[in-house]
């Protein structure tokens, strides 16, 4: 599973290199994001702008991760392309997630981000 | 029928990465019969699904079991056929594929129950008949470029 992570404040960025979030990787990518939430993270941003495709196995992947991660931490969206986008809105789960035209807009500012670790 | 402007088939055993593999295969197909870019995301979708369908329910417990996949790309839409090997529909019908409650709570969010929502928004014409040896699903697709994402 190829997630990277990078850190604004309490807002995390998780950068999905991953082009599918299919059947065939839905139940590690579930468990890959819910272990990218930190105590300290207020906001967990996923930048979606390389995936692809999305199918209904990877859109409860992510709701299932949402409720997961807990209360204390908002799962959000960035960067979704076409396809990916349909999905979200045809099951009008784009009413359930916040949802960013990028990451750079998900952390309101230009700033460059920082490294973790 | 349509006029078939090309026909691609794909036999598949019942595991995801075949799924993953086949729906490559199909998509290269649709892409240089030259249909656009969002007409091939819809059929590559809608074919996700139903393909995901068979090896999660038709082929459960069935790790022989055998898919085949045939698209008619004609001018104006591509007509699908899915056959497999395995269990038939409950009451041999199509499933009703309404869409699951997305505006309930966090907690009670459901996670599963869009496939066939999917299927039924972008398909049309779709039709299921319990044979013999198996089950059979067809489906038509549109070709078309002013479908631009619906």
């Amino acid at each position: 599973m190829q997630l990277s992570t990078k850190d604004h404040g309490e807002i995390r960025i998780v950068k999905v290199g991953e082009q599918r979030i299919d059947a065939a990787i839905a139940i590690q990518f579930k468990e890959a994001v819910r272990n990218c939430a930190a105590e300290t993270t207020e906001r967990l941003v996923l930048d979606l702008s390389d995936v692809n495709f999305l199918d209904s196995s990877g859109l409860g992947a992510l709701v299932a991760a949402m409720k997961l991660i807990g209360p204390n931490c908002k799962l959000e969206l960035a960067g979704l392309t076409a396809n990916v986008e349909r999905v979200f809105r045809l099951t009008r789960m784009n009413t359930v997630f916040r949802i960013h035209a990028s990451a750079q807009e998900a952390i309101g500012g230009s700033a460059p981000l920082a490294d973790v670790g | 029928m349509n006029d078939a402007r090309s026909r691609v088939c794909v036999s598949l055993t019942a595991d995801q990465h075949a799924v993953r593999d086949a729906l490559a295969e199909l998509t290269e197909a649709l892409g240089a019969a030259g249909l656009p870019d969002a007409a091939i995301g819809t059929a590559e979708l809608v074919l996700a699904e139903v393909l995901n369908n068979v090896v999660e329910h038709a082929l459960s417990g069935l790790s022989q079991g055998r898919i085949e996949v045939t698209l008619r790309i004609g001018d104006g839409t591509t007509i699908a056929k899915v056959w497999d090997d395995g269990h038939p529909m409950p009451g041999h019908a199509l499933p009703t594929g309404d869409c699951p409650d997305t505006q309930a709570d966090i907690n009670e969010l459901p996670e599963g129950g869009f496939g066939w929502f999917l299927i039924q928004s972008l398909a049309q014409d779709i039709r299921y008949t319990r044979q013999p040896d198996g089950n059979l699903l067809t489906f038509t697709l549109s070709n078309d470029m002013a479908q631009d994402y619906p």
